[in-house]
């Protein structure tokens, strides 16, 4: 069962002076298990859509439906929170307890679950990001490093196991490392638990790298939405955007300026470069 | 959640009012305070209601905002007014059912501190409406500058009501933030009783003190970067000059204290 948003509009402050319409129509599908990044120009309405995808944020028009459940609804709120993972932009400014798992567990303890069933969460999260239990579980989570309390903070929401995690820039602010422990662990997931991924990024060569779609959202409407392929040969449309074309995709521009023959268009840098070689390793 | 509190009531303009020095309108405000107070009679009040409306109109500040700076005050009004017309004893009854009584002596009395009320109110916000916050510590600053002498930290003071006021629309942001990022890992801050509501804050407290306090220690490190060490010697990019209409506004209030202690001393 996928996340349906039907005609979904949303407006800040209906009604008054300052009514600012940030959604506009939007309509489409996230299937359960897809890696979809959301790509868009700051303040196309990237944060407005995902938070209403848990309801934090509900419909001023149009609805949300996951796996049939109505964000609308209220009752059913607390089941759709523990669906959709939300994981915020420097989710580590969130911790507050005073054991990495005691913080881990919060989600989980407000999910209703059993002392032990918590217990086992917490420490299968703590694992799965680069936390090992045994050493971080008693320690202050003010007491960590930055990267170690954005993983941290992550744990949290994984130990509610979602089936859909939501991520709103969850590289920024971190080192070249920290980056591909936090990509690689999002890949993982969806590798091996089936979790749907949503991202959302600035980064285009991260997002080329593994969605399996991309939308695209621009003044508050979805302007595309398909394969990294499909959106990345529109490119003269994203530029237009204030958007950028992931690095792969410059490159095969910056090569035919100058006569350089190149197959198709890529946006990934690894096929890029295999291409590159294939073509023109033997002319070395 | 938060994004319709605006900070104080400050109104954007160019009107006489919003010109003046606001160390003119702090002065002024204080003696609009003590002729409100000086009215003994209900009559007299006439003055001071002159002079609000004067208020308004130099300001050029519409009429509803009469109404929407008494709305905090409603419920205060309303049981003082009450209180004055059921609890004031007097002679000359007006009405009777049952236990209940009012007395003309205690409808003037009700009505009277009603009024003074609302003209406090209303024309302290004439000087939170037409003078931005910035303007009104940079006033209170040199006010209050000559206490110097005597130690008192008058810089200090101005400028942490500065930094304070600059933070609090930052802060509500965070508190946002925080709450939905704690709502998504399923916190209620809706159901349960006192406790457990009082409880059910502290995901949200302690990050936000742990934010207030890293704010702080950046901006303290931007600042000292940046060379500031007090106010001893600093000058303003914007310095405060009197002009005529400085001179004017004193002239008007004045007039009007000078008119209300005469007419509360006639004998009418």
């Amino acid at each position: 069962m996928p996340i349906l948003i039907q005609q979904l509009s949303h407006t800040y402050l209906p009604g008054s002076a300052l009514a600012y319409p940030a959604l506009s129509g939007i309509d489409f599908s996230i299937e359960a298990g897809e890696f979809l990044g959301v790509i868009g120009h700051t303040g196309s309405g990237k944060s407005t859509l995902i938070q209403h995808f848990n309801g934090l944020l509900l419909p001023t028009s149009g609805s949300v439906l996951v796996d049939g459940l109505d964000t609308r609804e209220k009752k059913l709120r607390r089941q759709i929170r523990s669906l959709v993972g939300m994981v915020f932009q420097y989710p580590e400014y969130q911790l507050f307890e005073e054991t990495v798992e005691k913080d881990v567990g919060f989600g989980p303890k407000n999910m209703g679950l059993d002392e032990d069933e918590i217990h086992e969460r917490v420490f299968e999260a703590l694992s799965l990001v680069g936390l090992p239990p045994e050493q971080f579980a008693e320690n202050s989570p003010f007491e960590l490093s930055g990267g170690e309390k954005r993983r941290a903070a992550l744990a949290g929401i994984l130990a509610m196991r979602p089936k859909y995690l939501v991520l709103d820039e969850p590289m920024a602010g971190l080192d070249p490392r920290g980056r591909a422990e936090i990509l690689s662990l999002v890949e993982s997931l969806r590798k091996n638990n089936g979790t749907c991924i949503v991202m959302v990024s600035h980064s285009m060569d991260d997002v080329a790298m593994y969605s399996d779609r991309i939308a695209v959202l621009s003044g508050g409407k979805l302007a595309m939405l398909g394969t990294p392929e499909e959106v990345f040969s529109r490119g003269s449309e994203l530029l237009e955007m204030g958007l950028n074309l992931p690095q792969a995709t410059r490159l095969v521009r910056a090569l035919r300026e100058r006569g350089v023959t190149v197959g198709r268009d890529y946006y990934r840098m690894d096929e890029l470069e295999e291409e590159l070689i294939r073509r023109y390793g033997h002319a070395r | 959640m938060h994004a319709n509190i605006t900070l104080g009531q400050f109104l954007p303009g160019n009107s006489a009012v919003h010109r003046l020095d606001p160390r003119t309108k702090i002065l002024l405000m204080i003696v609009y305070i003590v002729i409100v107070f000086l009215v003994k009679t209900l009559y007299v009040f006439a003055l001071p209601t002159l002079l609000l409306v004067l208020m308004f109109a130099l300001a050029r500040v519409p009429g509803s905002y009469f109404f929407s700076s008494l709305k905090p005050m409603r419920w205060l009004l309303i049981f003082m007014f009450l209180i004055n017309l059921f609890a004031t004893s007097g002679t000359t009854v007006l009405f009777r059912w049952h236990f209940i009584k009012i007395t003309q002596e205690a409808l003037l009395q009700a009505v009277f501190f009603t009024l003074r009320l609302v003209l406090l109110v209303a024309g302290t916000s004439v000087l939170t409406l037409t003078t931005s916050p910035i303007a009104l510590t940079d006033g209170l600053e040199k006010l209050l500058s000559p206490l110097r002498r005597l130690h008192f930290p008058a810089h200090e003071l101005a400028m942490m009501m500065t930094i304070a006021l600059r933070f609090i629309p930052t802060l509500m942001e965070e508190t946002d933030r925080i709450q939905k990022a704690q709502m998504a890992r399923g916190a209620d801050f809706e159901s349960g009783n006192i406790i457990q509501r009082a409880k059910s804050m502290i995901p949200i407290l302690v990050p936000l003190f742990v934010s207030a306090f890293r704010r702080a220690d950046e901006l303290a490190m931007a600042m000292e970067s940046r060379c500031y060490h007090g106010g001893e010697g600093r000058t303003r990019m914007r310095e405060l000059h009197l002009h005529i209409g400085d001179l004017y506004a004193a002239v008007v209030f004045t007039l009007f204290t000078a008119g209300i202690v005469l007419l509360e001393k006639l004998p009418l």
